[in-house]
């Protein structure tokens, strides 16, 4: 059990930052982030016998994180209609923040934007922003590599729109 | 484009997490871990366990209806458990050895599976469940002295009976099923 809290450390500490990005960009409100977030520890947490060393440690980290991703957006879909009746859900990056500087504005802009993209879009992007070639894309997403270029430059088009 | 990217880049990565007390956290995944696998532990134990009490409660070894009953309703719920067994706890593996096309694809799989559990399975268990009890009261019915008349309308009414709860709570999951899996399996299957 001690090794696999030591191993569940190391994977934290590499890949806390990496997984709250792709949450926030995936769900688009901090809330909702760090709900997702703590899901994808706790299947961090039930997968790590499954991880090999041999293997890329991000590849491991994004698959989890980008499938639990995808089935908690349709749960979390349903609850904010419910929610939206007698308390407005309102996303955190809608929330002005007098204080903010510029910067923290345009990354905002930025997250808020990739949330309003489709479901895998968001993913595609996320995983591009984290610097991952578009054969690692592939592999995560299940896209064939000719594809996530296409559709990558169809995402940037969007983004640029929305961002302008 | 690429100006474009390099400056979404250096805004993305701006974002960090909140820190959080990870011996806290340990605590309470372990605690989880404990929690599922007990989970897990009774699912399976509840077979056997009520195999054992029954043959020792009843003496089912001395009688070839009874016997034959315990059997029959035994590989009901076996078949039951398997299902659920399959449909529940065996997706958790599946998070980071599958990509999110093939993960997608196995959950709905699985889901659909769980509809198919209500729809087809719980109707054979049904039909295995009734038909297990009423060998049982074969053997009951004849420690009575009642003609074979009433024994058939006992047989009528009970096997009625149990078809009617069956329907019921067949018809209630199903209804819940379409509530939150038929949902989930369209909105897996529209994501492209």
């Amino acid at each position: 059990m001690k090794n696999k809290e030591q191993k569940f450390k190391k994977v934290y500490e590499q890949s806390k930052d990496k997984i709250h990005r792709l949450c926030l960009g995936f769900m688009g409100n901090k809330t909702d982030a760090d709900d997702l977030f703590q899901e994808i520890l706790i299947k961090v947490w039930n997968n790590l016998n499954t991880f090999r060393n041999e293997s890329s440690i991000d590849t491991w980290i994004y698959r989890i994180t980008t499938n639990t991703a995808l089935l908690t957006l349709n749960r979390k879909t349903k609850l904010n209609k419910k929610e939206i009746d007698y308390q407005p859900n309102i996303p955190h990056y809608e929330i002005e923040n007098l204080n903010s500087t510029d910067k923290e504005q345009e990354v905002k802009k930025l997250y808020k934007a990739i949330s309003s993209l489709k479901e895998i879009d968001r993913i595609i992007i996320g995983l591009l922003l984290e610097n991952c070639s578009y054969d690692e894309i592939s592999n995560i997403t299940g896209l064939k590599t000719s594809n996530v270029g296409v559709r990558i430059n169809r995402i940037k088009k969007t983004l640029s729109k929305k961002l302008k | 484009m690429e100006k474009d990217i390099t400056n979404w880049q250096n805004l993305w990565k701006e974002e960090k997490s909140t820190p959080l007390d990870l011996n806290k956290l340990i605590t309470h995944l372990n605690k989880i871990e404990k929690k599922g696998k007990l989970e897990r532990i009774i699912l399976l134990a509840a077979v056997p366990v009520t195999i054992i009490v029954l043959a020792t409660l009843l003496p089912i070894l001395s009688n070839i209806y009874y016997l034959i009953s315990i059997i029959i309703i035994s590989f009901g719920m076996i078949m039951i458990l398997i299902q659920s067994y399959r449909s529940k706890y065996s997706l958790i593996s599946n998070d980071a050895k599958l990509n999110n096309k093939k993960y997608i694809k196995n959950i709905i799989h699985k889901l659909k599976q769980r509809m198919l559990t209500t729809s087809r399975y719980m109707w054979f268990y049904t039909f295995l469940l009734v038909l297990g009890i009423n060998i049982g009261y074969i053997a009951i019915l004849q420690k009575f002295n009642i003609s074979i008349t009433v024994r058939i309308i006992i047989h009528l009414v009970f096997t009625v009976l149990m078809i009617c709860i069956m329907y019921y709570s067949i018809e209630k999951r199903k209804k819940e099923n379409n509530k939150i899996i038929l949902p989930l399996i369209d909105f897996l299957e529209n994501l492209n």
